[in-house]
């Protein structure tokens, strides 16, 4: 159970940046001419989804081991654990993530500017991801960890900024 | 079936004549079905497989002017066959990206299980090593084993192993508890801690140290004594880092929280932390 948990962790984490660039190139329109825009937004939802899957799997394993120190309370709820902000951040990054994967649904009928809202939240759910892998990883200390963590920050940097300029250049 | 109709122009002035395809079958003359020509071939009486290949071209046909792609038509018309099911515009990637994704799991779990050191046969892995059991009272003290009361001033004080018995209640254990390793560039750092069941940290042992070099053996052997008594003065792991030894101190609280966490899962209460 250690290693699932350390290893989905990791993986999660690279989905959910994954999932935050394909849909900062799809919005800002930089998906090119070779492939069509409706599989940049395929592909972007699918990424945020497997990325819940892995986390939720992530989550069952922590609590199911018995070495982790973290029970479902812990899990649930933030400010419980005694590693506390460690573990909180990883805490309010999954509800942001359930919370942007699962309103992407019913977006037809959903007011348009709330969901916006809500599917921009990801932005900072993925940074809290990041300070929580670091901060709360076995992994952390290990020189191939944090090369990974460098590159996962400037994908999602680079998307951000992207996203930014088109949307300075539309306004 | 119906044909379809097309629109025809009104010429004012002139009759109206409505459409070839409008006018039905038994209308028309039986002669007139074996000339040759379409418009009548079409009003006429044509077989019904014709006019159902007809209709389905001209769905077809209505279709592609309408932008909408081949596979979206009904193949019905064509085939007569079960709906085809849709596929996403990213099939293959999706599939490809789950794949790879399970993949990475196990492959890091792999790895992580090949690469982690292994522990020794005592059970330096994180988690409750064992609960010491209280020994049984003997005869003479069983009133007070069944009305426990409280010690006298001069009962020496609770260990982990030792137990007086006038104090404890039967059945009652210390839980001996490994925190979790953690690594810095000198080494790892690990803590064990000794629990009483009112949650009392009794004894806190440092499992492991860095040791590489001589320098973090000194270093070590002056921190660590001080973050061992610091840890039962406090009663948990919210102590001063020792000077000069930053890695080990911070790794230390670290590990010693990790043992206090699990104790608290497994329903061992904290004891309050010493102002």
């Amino acid at each position: 159970m250690y290693f699932t948990t350390r290893s989905t962790g990791i993986v999660a984490t690279v989905l959910m940046v994954a999932a935050l660039l394909w849909g900062f190139l799809f919005s800002s329109r930089a998906t090119g001419k070779r492939l069509r825009p409706n599989w940049w937004l395929d592909l972007h939802n699918w990424l945020g989804g497997i990325a819940l899957i892995f986390t939720g799997v992530h989550i069952v394993a922590s609590v199911l081991d018995s070495s982790s120190g973290i029970g479902i309370v812990q899990a649930l709820v933030p400010a419980t654990a005694t590693d506390t902000w460690a573990i909180t951040w990883g805490v309010i990054a999954t509800y942001i993530t359930v919370a942007v994967v699962f309103t992407s649904w019913p977006k037809r009928w959903s007011n348009r500017r709330w969901w916006r809202v809500v599917h921009l939240l990801s932005v900072p759910g993925t940074a809290l991801v990041l300070v929580h892998a670091y901060q709360s990883g076995s992994d952390s200390s290990r020189v191939a960890f944090q090369v990974g963590m460098v590159i996962a920050v400037a994908f999602a940097t680079y998307g951000l900024g992207l996203r930014l300029s088109t949307l300075r250049r539309s306004a | 079936m119906t044909n379809p109709t097309f629109p025809q122009p009104v010429i004012p002035g002139e009759p109206f004549v409505a459409p070839l395809s409008t006018v039905p079958a038994s209308d028309v003359p039986a002669s007139t079905a074996s000339t040759s020509s379409a418009p009548t071939k079409m009003a006429g009486s044509v077989g019904s497989d014709v006019d159902a290949a007809l209709a389905a071209r001209l769905e077809r046909l209505a279709a592609s002017r309408a932008g909408v792609r081949r596979d979206a038509v009904a193949p019905s018309a064509r085939t007569g066959g079960a709906p085809k099911k849709r596929r996403h515009p990213a099939q293959h990637s999706r599939t490809a990206a789950l794949l790879l994704s399970v993949l990475a799991s196990g492959g890091l779990g792999v790895l992580f299980a090949a690469t982690d050191q292994p522990v020794s046969a005592s059970a330096e892995r994180a988690g409750i090593v064992t609960a010491t059991t209280a020994p049984t009272p003997p005869p003479a003290s069983a009133p007070s084993v069944t009305t426990p009361t409280p010690p006298p001033a001069s009962a020496p004080p609770v260990t982990a192993t030792t137990v007086a018995p006038a104090t404890t209640a039967p059945g009652a254990a210390d839980v001996t508890i490994n925190g979790s390793i953690f690594t810095n560039k000198w080494g790892d750092v690990q803590v064990q801690a000794i629990f009483a069941p009112d949650g009392t940290i009794n004894k806190v042992t440092a499992l492991r140290t860095p040791s590489r070099d001589g320098k973090s053996v000194n270093i070590n052997n002056r921190a660590v004594p001080q973050l061992n008594s610091e840890a039962l003065t406090a009663q948990s792991a919210a102590i001063h880092t020792v000077s000069g030894a930053t890695y080990t101190s911070n790794d230390y609280k670290k590990s010693l929280q990790s043992a206090v966490d699990i104790a608290t899962v497994n329903g061992i209460p904290l004891a309050p932390a010493a102002a």
